[in-house]
């Protein structure tokens, strides 16, 4: 049996990093990014890459899913998927992730890409998150609990989105002084704001629970792969806090700059960890 | 508090807040039993109840009841109420002795869980 995380990884990093990138093009970018500069058509590149991913991934991960809930190999729940598909409530849900997938292939693949492109992947990548929502441990809790994962996957797509709309602008892109330094301006604020929305749903989760036990954090798979996670995203807000009071205030500076760039790529990778920790955990029963 | 300690006191806050939520979100597991696990039963129960913490899904739920023959007593396929709560079979008329009750559940957040207990029928039940 191939471990689920190996199709939930990528999957779910797609989706969060559309939403993100789309998200920090049409609300956050300078003004360049989206009116057909280098930074825009390396934009576009990457969402038609992810869109592909989410496109390919997802009917994978729905026979993983499959094959886990009917406790036996891909090769023997291949014909009951489409029962699956009908009799479960995950099934019903997967049916519209997958037609959303294609939807969202279509438009990143539409020849002349504009804004409204943009705003349509944005609009159906945070029907993904959505669907991605009604398909996690949340859906065991309410409506409530459903929310608070949406926002705090939305929160997370946010700053990397903003985090790797920065990189390619500065790499890729060859965005100018000018645009690095005002986008790093609004990438600074954009983490700040998630991470801050980040803890609020943490903290809003944490209220749901009773009968907290802290030694299971140490005690349980379930526990350490948590503590992974969170070790990994302190590490990236860290860093980010050290660019933000560093590095912003000399981005005029080149050597500042390279640092800053670096740094950034670094955090690209670290939240990309985040992601695949976070997709062990969403395959992982929690202690009980 | 300035920006820059906010910034730095945001990592520590954040495993707090997630580490609390570390068994916020769980699979299903039985709220209540009917006959409740280790119950002695002075009458024979009708059908045996397993009411759970979070729906199920009925294609893959699964509920055995077997006595010291090692039978499954079971009468009919388990079923599901609508809302997905309620897991329960059907039994006979069982003689007194010892049961086991078996159950194997998919969530509707798609994981599996699993488990037993066992209740008694007392002598002079049927």
């Amino acid at each position: 049996m191939i471990p689920q995380p190996i199709f939930a990884w990528p999957l779910v990093g797609a989706q969060v990093l559309i939403f993100g990138t789309t998200a920090f093009a049409l609300f956050a970018a300078p003004r360049a990014v989206v009116t057909g500069d280098v930074s825009a058509r390396s934009l576009v590149v990457l969402w038609r890459v992810l869109a592909l991913i989410v496109l390919v991934m997802s009917p994978l991960r729905l026979w993983s899913i499959g094959a886990g809930m009917a406790d036996s190999t891909f090769r023997e729940v291949l014909p009951s998927i489409p029962q699956i598909m009908r009799e479960t409530f995950a099934g019903r849900v997967w049916t519209w992730r997958l037609a959303t997938a294609l939807l969202l292939a279509l438009v990143a693949w539409i020849p002349t890409p504009g804004r409204l492109a943009t705003t349509l992947m944005f609009v159906i990548s945070v029907a993904l998150l959505a669907l991605q929502s009604v398909t996690s441990h949340a859906v065991d809790k309410g409506a409530f609990a459903i929310t608070i994962h949406f926002m705090h996957q939305a929160a997370a797509g946010m700053w990397i989105g903003a985090l790797v709309s920065l990189l390619i602008g500065a790499t890729y892109g060859h965005a100018g002084a000018d645009w690095l330094r005002s986008a790093t301006s609004r990438v600074s604020q954009i983490a700040g704001w998630s991470v801050a929305a980040l803890l609020v749903t943490g903290v809003i989760r944490a209220w749901e629970v009773l009968g907290v036990q802290l030694d299971l954090l140490v005690n349980s798979i379930y526990g350490r792969t948590l503590l992974w996670k969170v070790g990994t995203a302190a590490t990236v807000i860290l860093i980010g806090g050290y660019n933000r009071y560093r590095l912003v205030g000399s981005v005029n500076e080149s050597s500042a700059r390279a640092s800053l760039i670096r740094n950034v790529a670094v955090e690209c990778v670290l939240l990309g960890a985040v992601l695949g920790w976070s997709a062990v955990l969403a395959n992982t029963p929690p202690p009980h | 508090m300035t920006h820059r300690k906010i910034w730095l006191l945001a990592p520590a806050l954040m495993a707090i807040a997630i580490s609390y939520s570390i068994a916020a979100w769980a699979h299903s597991f039985p709220e209540q039993e009917t006959p409740s696990a280790g119950q002695k039963v002075a009458s024979p129960p009708s059908e045996v109840v397993i009411k759970f913490d979070a729906p199920i899904e009925k294609l893959f739920a699964k509920l055995e009841v077997t006595g010291a023959d090692g039978a499954n007593q079971a009468i009919g396929a388990p079923q599901v109420s609508d809302d997905g709560i309620r897991l329960s079979v059907k039994v006979p008329l069982l003689k007194p002795g010892d049961y086991q009750v078996k159950w194997a559940v998919v969530c509707i957040d798609t994981h599996h869980t699993q488990g037993s207990y066992t209740f008694t029928v007392a002598n002079g039940g049927s």
